[in-house]
């Protein structure tokens, strides 16, 4: 295909080279007709030639008449004397001028003019009835009428010989100008045929590789499927046999039947979470991922890893630091639950197979990129993080040296438009990075009336909801609220409800404690048990 | 007719006055008629110096250069004889003739020049007047038909 291509840039090429040659041949053979247009319509000379015969001839004329006594008006002779030097005149000057005595080769006009001038005297003083002086003028030009003559002759057919070559010139111009438009539209129509079946050709194999990828893209999902399915069944036995494990361990007292049992529960764990991971890749390959885009608080994504984490690094008997580097913004923009997720399988990872002894992990914002800078002291060995970690190849059998866990891990940050780099710190720790961008969350700051019984509930109120972006204001100044909290219970209950509304229409009303009618409050926590999901709800309003 | 001469005679007077180098032999030197009307006049020298002068800058093929042609309008020589017709007749003082529409004189500022760069024609050079037409103003006039139409020696102007 490639010499394909390149046989039709250079026909290309050559069609618009030689389009542009015959415009270019064109345009001079168009200028070449306009300068013999130009030419063929220069004034005719060989009538300017013939009126000076035709003058010469009347002069004489009227000396003749003169002779003859038809006409003794001197004035006659003078005046035609005139006319004939003007007719000379005009063989002196202009482009007209030019091209007249061009023919001249005998230089009869400059004799005929020097014969005026000699004559002039004589013709301006010459007398009624001179006779002997007419005949004088008339024998010193008679001789001019037969070369005139003949030079009116010569210029007439060079006029017709130059009137015919350019004739010619324009005929030859627009047989050349035909034959350039029938070649360019044979060129053109040739290049577009072969263009239509080239075209035709990659059609053709755009078709082919469609069909392709759809056969090999039916064979990954058919694999994805697979794998699903596979995970998924085997999920199934491995809680049965945790299960089993937990209470093996919990009725054996022998405390060395009982370390076998708990390593086969480690490595049963082990071996769940590696089918979750392959569960959730699977589910990568088969469709994609819809991002969540919704505001989360910072506090609670740098409290979860802990939490979540613990247990592992626990296990691991590794230490894990996790801390904000810098200021963080209250809340954040984006998909929390998958940032966690990237988070927490690169530290799993690290803790249960690069054999990490201390793992620290900082997250930091700077210019909308939320970045987890995560440092790991590990043992070493024969592992290299680079396997795992550098830049991935191509070359399909290095799937061995991948990982399950960071391959998800790497998916979830790329899908976020993510980047994951590795290096190493100063005292030769593993240092992993990975950036997401991150939109900060400016929250609406909730205007929230407190209305409780008793100073305690108050307290606890307060402390559920503290981190958040609230103002808390006063019931007998506030005029405007988007949350009231109402201690609930008593009889009055609805009729205190109904009140707040009517003073606050466009608030939610929670009622926190023991409500007796739930259904007047639009959430009820029962404080301090339901502090969080208080605390959860009054976050939704905030996003 | 006799309103019309005292118009010129006046005109010649002023400029006879204003021009007192210029001496003008009070021959005639152009006949203008109106055919349809039937109104005549004989125009001197001094009669056609009357007439509002005009200066036309133009090359064509009987000059070496760019030249000052220097004469009256056609068109005010012309509305001396009353308006009408649609052919001007123009005839040399050899008899040659030409046929000219009335509209080139009204279309393009075609004068009857009476001298180039500051001299007055003899009659052995175009003499008296040459028509002339401002060619280099206007690309469609540097043609074989109004090349022909570059009259010299020109004596009589008739409308028809």
């Amino acid at each position: 295909m490639t010499g394909k291509r390149l046989f039709s840039r250079i026909l290309f090429g050559g069609v618009v080279l030689a389009a542009i040659g015959i415009a270019t041949f064109g345009f001079l053979t168009f200028k070449a007709n306009l300068d013999a247009m130009r030419r063929a319509s220069q004034e005719n000379i060989a009538w300017s030639a013939t009126q000076l015969e035709r003058e010469l001839t009347r002069f004489l004329d009227s000396l003749g008449s003169s002779r003859a006594g038809a006409s003794s008006a001197t004035v006659d002779i003078n005046q035609r004397f005139d006319v004939l030097w003007s007719r000379v005149a005009v063989f002196q000057r202009g482009k007209v001028g030019a091209r007249l005595r061009a023919y001249d080769t005998e230089k009869t006009i400059e004799r005929l003019f020097e014969e005026l001038k000699r004559q002039e005297v004589f013709v301006v003083s010459i007398k009624s009835f001179d006779f002997t002086t007419m005949a004088t003028i008339s024998q010193a030009f008679f001789p001019f009428g037969s070369e005139l003559h003949e030079l009116s002759r010569v210029i007439t057919v060079g006029e017709e010989q130059k009137a015919a070559s350019i004739r010619a010139q324009m005929r030859s111009s627009a047989n050349f100008a035909l034959y350039a438009s029938i070649l360019t539209v044979l060129m053109v129509s040739g290049a577009l045929i072969y263009f239509v079946y080239e075209g035709q050709q990659f059609r053709k194999l755009a078709e082919e590789n469609r069909a392709l990828a759809e056969k090999f893209k039916l064979a990954s999902d058919v694999k994805s499927r697979f794998l699903t399915m596979m995970s998924h069944e085997l999920r199934t036995p491995m809680n049965g046999v945790l299960g089993l494990l937990a209470l093996a361990r919990a009725s054996e007292s022998d405390p060395e039947q009982k370390a076998r049992l708990e390593q086969a529960d480690r490595s049963a764990n082990r071996m769940l979470g590696m089918l979750t991971d392959i569960l959730d890749f699977a589910a990568q390959e088969n469709a994609p991922i819809a991002l969540a885009n919704k505001p989360f608080f910072s506090t609670e994504l740098l409290l979860a890893l802990p939490e979540l984490l613990g247990p592992v690094a626990a296990q691991a008997e590794a230490r894990l630091h996790v801390m904000a580097d810098g200021e963080l913004p209250v809340m954040l923009c984006g998909d929390a639950t998958r940032l966690r997720r990237s988070y927490a399988l690169m530290v799993t990872y690290f803790l249960e197979t690069a054999g990490a002894r201390d793992i620290g992990l900082a997250l930091s914002y700077k210019n909308g990129v939320l970045g987890a800078r995560i440092e790991v002291d590990y043992l070493g060995g024969g592992w290299s993080p680079d396997l795992i970690f550098g830049k991935r190849t191509d070359n399909t059998n290095s799937f061995a040296a991948e990982a399950l866990g960071p391959s998800v891990a790497r998916v979830l940050v790329e899908k976020m438009s993510g980047d994951i780099t590795l290096g190493k710190t100063e005292d030769g720790k593993i240092l992993l990075r990975i950036d997401v961008p991150v939109a900060a969350f400016e929250p609406r700051r909730l205007k929230v009336v407190l209305i409780t019984q008793s100073a305690p509930m108050e307290m606890v109120c307060k402390s559920s909801i503290s981190g958040l972006p609230v103002e808390m204001i006063s019931a007998h100044t506030a005029k405007h609220a988007d949350i009231v909290i109402l201690e609930a219970g008593g009889a009055e209950e609805p009729k205190h409800v109904a009140g707040l509304r009517a003073r606050y229409p466009s608030a939610l009303v929670f009622g926190v404690g023991r409500p007796l009618q739930p259904e007047v409050f639009d959430f009820t926590a029962e404080l301090p048990l339901e502090a969080a999901l208080l605390k959860n709800r009054i976050s939704e309003e905030l996003g | 007719m006799t309103r019309l001469k005292k118009i010129l005679a006046a005109f010649s007077m002023a400029l006879a006055m204003a021009v007192p180098q210029i001496v003008l032999a009070q021959e005639t030197m152009l006949t203008v008629i109106n055919t349809l009307t039937g109104e005549q006049v004989m125009l001197s020298a001094a009669d056609l110096m009357a007439v509002p002068q005009a200066t036309v800058n133009t090359e064509n093929e009987f000059v070496d250069a760019m030249t000052a042609f220097e004469g009256p309008l056609g068109r005010d020589v012309l509305a001396l004889v009353g308006e009408g017709g649609s052919i001007v007749v123009l005839t040399a003082v050899n008899d040659y003739a030409v046929e000219v529409p009335l509209k080139d004189f009204m279309n393009y500022d075609v004068i009857f020049a009476m001298s180039a760069d500051g001299e007055v024609f003899s009659r052995r050079d175009k003499g008296p007047i040459w028509v002339v037409y401002p060619m280099s103003d206007h690309a469609e006039l540097q043609d074989p038909v109004y090349n022909a139409r570059l009259i010299w020696q020109l004596v009589k102007v008739e409308i028809k």
